[in-house]
């Protein structure tokens, strides 16, 4: 797989096991994902599909087994713990978790709160008071937060405040990929288009990378350029966003937009897309999706290639060019 | 009041299953009144949505037909009736034939309606002998059909898991089996789908479908997905801050929303349509629960809005095979313009 050099995040062929002796699991398998700056990646799969585990490895929280990791070119999987803490203190990547009334300490004003970012930075006792206030402030107003609700505490503020605050904290250290872990599903959907259009104004602004995940379209629609597929910890599916949700090329992709509800025409039926299959293994050499795909044959007992069916565009599975007419058809 | 009474009630043809009349609900110990005269009706077989933001009132509304608002929260205006039983006269030991027998429900979380030490099996035989006669082994035979019913694939093996054991979709499937157990006449559904994959989520609305079709169930379908209620409800009933701002058939209120709140809400919701760029948002903030305005509660959000829009109350008013609460409904052509861009 080649990546090219000018991206910020590259993850290249990483497998993550999870567990000790026979109660180790194998959570990601074969997982190549890049992100460049000023891109906005998302992505996408059910519970389970190792989506965080994927999140905290490229943070550094979970070792992979196999591949590597490139961040801002460090290549974060060959430093030791330390130094990995060291690069992970230093601010160059940052998270954003779903529920910001979890995420934030409630006895906490927004101030302190946003401040806790630049608080683990390694620079941080070397910051005077006066200049730690401003770049509060800049944070929060970055985020379209008026600064006189700095002394406010979680509680006292809306759910998509609470969120803009969660962003700030991140932000404030300039970070250069943002990585959001399901940052609106929390928020009704005018709240969840504000905070979509505050990410994307954040990526315009300072050139960020962002990885947003998600386990329903509607938090990626309209704001991401590209989208991954993960199923059962492999990327099946991995292209630009409006063309892959449009006429997606993975059966998989296809069960999640035709699953979908809608107020409009479905282009595929779930009920021919949804199966469970006894007759197929869940055997590692086999295709990941192949027990619940329902244009599976015997090619699929063999794990298919990872195919570039267009620059930019990768999909894993032995029947791309013929599924969707027989799902349609 | 007796089970058998209501029974007798609930036969008779023109009793809606869920008759809901100027019903006012205040939070915070009467410190704001969060549902302000709010009526509606579910007919039998009828699926009714309920849609609105967070804060809007639709929850309070369900959980009244289920007799379990939190306290401080206190019904202090109009009626609401459950097979013609009127729950505000409905004592706490009738309320134990009511639910189950009458009204049943589903959540947003069901792993945390389960004990997760007990195999849910037992708990759905549990669920049958609260609101029957039937012995242990005849409940667990019932259990296990309905676990059928519901859609497991091997039931009895199912019956034996623990909560722990089970997915989420297949926890939503025991608690609807639990929900159905009393072979009620409404199912409330309050956000169930909300938290699970969205394969799941199609899973579970089929099931739903499937049941209102088999059992001739009602349904009071509570969401703040459009989308979602689209595929499901027959009507739909708008909220915005404590009020009923339109109803009307499901089809003709998405085509054709007469408010400007349901018009900006659909303009915001994705609907289905996953490849779209615009992110549109509606200006403002809802008003806080309670806020006494003099006119219509949404006018400081609305682009439509006049000066004479914020002065005085403004009715809930039929419209169309519908209603809609807005002075300016006659006049405002709202093109809805979601449904059509997919042709493009």
């Amino acid at each position: 797989m080649t990546v090219t050099s000018t991206a910020l995040l590259d993850v290249c062929d990483v497998d993550v096991r999870l567990g000790r002796g026979r109660h180790a699991r194998r959570i990601l398998r074969d997982v190549t994902v890049s992100v460049r700056p000023g891109e906005i990646v998302g992505l996408i799969g059910e519970t389970g599909s190792g989506k965080t585990t994927l999140a905290r490895t490229i943070l550094g929280l979970t070792a992979p087994e196999r591949g590597r990791i490139v961040i801002a070119d460090h290549e974060t999987s060959a430093l030791s713990p330390r130094r990995r803490r060291e690069f992970r203190r230093g601010g160059t990547v940052q998270f954003v978790f779903q529920d910001p009334l979890r995420s934030m300490d409630p006895d906490r004003t927004v101030a302190q709160s946003v401040a806790e970012g630049l608080q683990a930075s390694a620079e941080y006792g070397r910051i005077s008071r006066g200049e730690i206030d401003r770049m509060v402030d800049d944070a929060l107003r970055l985020v379209g937060l008026d600064v006189s609700l700095r002394d406010h505490r979680p509680a006292e503020i809306s759910g998509g405040q609470r969120q803009r605050v969660a962003i700030a904290r991140a932000v404030v250290c300039r970070p250069r990929l943002l990585i959001c872990d399901e940052p609106v599903s929390a928020l009704d959907a005018s709240n969840r288009n504000k905070i979509l259009r505050l990410l994307a104004d954040l990526r315009d602004e300072l050139g960020l990378a962002i990885l947003v995940i998600a386990h329903d379209l509607s938090s990626l629609a309209g704001i991401a350029d590209r989208v991954l597929v993960l199923y059962r910890g492999e990327i099946v599916e991995d292209g630009p966003i409006a063309e892959v949700f449009r006429r997606p090329r993975h059966p998989y992709t296809g069960l999640l937009l035709a699953s979908a509800p809608t107020t409009g025409e479905r282009p595929l039926d779930p009920v021919r897309l949804r199966v469970v299959r006894d007759d197929v293994t869940r055997d590692a050499d086999a295709c990941v999706f192949a027990a619940r795909c329902a244009f599976a044959t015997d090619a699929c007992t063999t794990r298919p290639r990872d195919v570039e069916i267009r620059p930019g565009w990768r999909v894993a599975c032995h029947h791309t060019d013929t599924w969707w007419d027989a799902a349609v058809g | 009041m007796t089970a058998s009474l209501l029974r007798e009630t609930s036969t008779a043809t023109t009793t809606p299953v869920l008759d809901v009349r100027d019903l006012s609900i205040t939070v915070g110990d009467g410190a704001a009144e969060a549902v302000r005269s709010v009526s509606f009706r579910i007919e039998r077989g009828e699926t009714v949505g309920l849609v609105g933001e967070s804060g809007s009132g639709k929850t309070l509304t369900c959980r009244t037909a289920l007799g379990i608002l939190a306290p401080g929260c206190t019904v202090t205006g109009g009626t609401l009736a459950v097979d013609g039983a009127d729950v505000r006269t409905v004592s706490r030991r009738d309320w134990r034939s009511l639910r189950g027998r009458h009204v049943g429900a589903v959540f947003q979380d069901p792993g945390s309606y389960l004990n997760p030490s007990i195999p849910v099996g037992r708990q759905v035989r549990e669920a049958i002998r609260a609101v029957s006669d039937l012995s242990r082994r005849q409940a667990r035979e019932r259990a296990i059909e309905l676990l059928a019913l519901v859609g497991m694939r091997e039931p009895e093996h199912v019956y034996r898991q623990l909560p722990g054991e089970l997915s989420g979709g297949m926890l939503q499937r025991v608690l609807v089996a639990i929900a159905i157990c009393g072979d009620p006449n409404l199912l409330v559904a309050d956000e169930a789908t909300t938290a699970l994959d969205v394969t799941v989520q199609a899973e579970i609305l089929e099931l739903i479908k499937s049941l209102r079709d088999s059992r001739g169930l009602s349904v009071l379908f509570v969401s703040h997905d459009l989308a979602v209620v689209a595929e499901l409800c027959d009507r739909v009933v708008v909220f915005y801050a404590g009020e009923i701002v339109e109803t009307g058939p499901t089809r003709e209120v998405l085509e054709n929303p007469q408010h400007p709140y349901t018009r900006a809400m659909m303009r915001v919701a994705s609907l289905g349509d996953y490849t779209r760029r615009e992110l549109d948002v509606i200006p403002g903030a809802p008003p806080a629960v309670g806020a006494a305005l003099p006119g219509c509660r949404f006018a400081a959000r609305c682009e439509f809005a006049q000066a004479a829009c914020s002065q005085a109350p403004v009715q809930l008013t039929p419209h169309g095979a519908g209603e809609v609460r807005c002075r300016r409904a006659d006049e405002l052509v709202l093109a809805a313009t979601a449904p059509e861009r997919r042709s493009a």
